[in-house]
């Protein structure tokens, strides 16, 4: 949208989203999750523990944000072009898990050998961190996203070249996880101490 | 002056006033939003808030709902249909008006005389 009012107000109205730190929080836990997970790889355990997790949390940052950030910045629902937005994340995360899924328990069927072509892959999931936190943080003005995606490329190379495939892949998930963990975890404290909890009085 | 300058005049001074318009676009963005992040939002004090969203209440352009989030009380607002149209209006009106103001369109011309 062309007009500086509504351009400012959409800047405005998304850096709520990010105001308390939780997204990343949650995003850490996910990747932790993830490198927990990574010896179940391919199997429908994995892919179904996935789903709940994704499914169960959502209800939980409800709730979290309800007590955190509602008090604080106040309560927002977003509009119809966000809610699609999220609903199109939503929908092709749950489709990648599934489709991952699949590709691991059929990879003999399909011909993937994760064991030749996965060594890289810390250091191209590092690379896609990078881009998309560099998007973040010009989008949005956070700076510890890209210090993450920075992070995330550095420990993605380091661990393609030094180690195997399946601990490369464990070692860069962790990495990334407590990376997100953190800056989530510094952003939720800043956040905390500054904004005052404000009663609803109207 | 030209015609579309002209239309300044005809504006919703409801949504003009710098105040609601800025109320306006956020709520326009926004499915819903409590009286809070309006001000968060906003920076405007409570009071000021509250007389500007009582008349945009009472023109029917923004919708105002008490209601509870747990045990914790709040005062829900929403544009209504009214209220969007208004605002759309504004935005187109305002755009066409100054996409032909002096200072946009002959202030570049005679600025570079090449």
């Amino acid at each position: 949208m062309p007009d500086p009012i509504l351009a400012a107000r959409i800047r405005s109205q998304s850096s709520w989203y990010f105001a308390d730190g939780l997204t990343e929080i949650w995003l850490g836990i996910f990747i932790l999750l993830q490198a927990a997970l990574i010896p179940f790889h391919g199997s429908w355990f994995a892919a179904l523990v996935y789903l709940v997790v994704l499914i169960g949390f959502v209800r939980i940052m409800r709730g979290v944000r309800e007590r955190i950030r509602y008090p604080r910045s106040g309560y927002m629902e977003p509009g119809e072009s966000m809610r699609k937005g999220r609903t199109w994340i939503v929908a092709v995360t749950i489709l990648t898990i599934l489709a991952l899924a699949l590709a691991g328990r059929y990879r003999d069927v399909i011909g993937w050998d994760p064991d030749r072509r996965g060594q890289s892959l810390p250091a191209v999931a590092g690379l896609l961190t990078l881009a998309i936190s560099a998007y973040l943080s010009v989008r949005h003005g956070l700076l510890r996203c890209l210090l993450v995606g920075l992070f995330s490329l550095i420990l993605g190379v380091a661990v393609a070249i030094e180690c195997s495939r399946t601990l490369a892949l464990e070692i860069w998930d962790a990495g990334n996880g407590c990376a997100w963990l953190c800056a989530g975890g510094f952003t939720l404290r800043n956040y905390l101490r500054n904004s005052p909890l404000i009663a609803y009085r109207t | 002056m030209s015609n579309r300058l002209r239309q300044i005049a005809h504006l919703d001074r409801l949504i003009h006033e710098p105040a609601r318009l800025m109320i306006v676009a956020t709520l326009y963005l926004v499915k819903e939003a409590d009286f809070l992040y309006l001000q968060n939002q906003t920076d405007l004090t409570k009071g000021n808030l509250s007389s500007h969203l009582a008349k945009l209440e009472e023109a029917e352009y923004v919708e105002i709902e008490k209601t509870y989030r747990g045990k914790i009380p709040m005062t829900v607002c929403s544009l209504t249909k009214k209220g969007r149209a208004s605002f759309r209006a504004y935005e187109t009106a305002m755009r066409d008006a100054l996409s032909e103001s002096p200072r946009t369109a002959p202030f570049k011309r005679a600025d570079n005389p090449l």
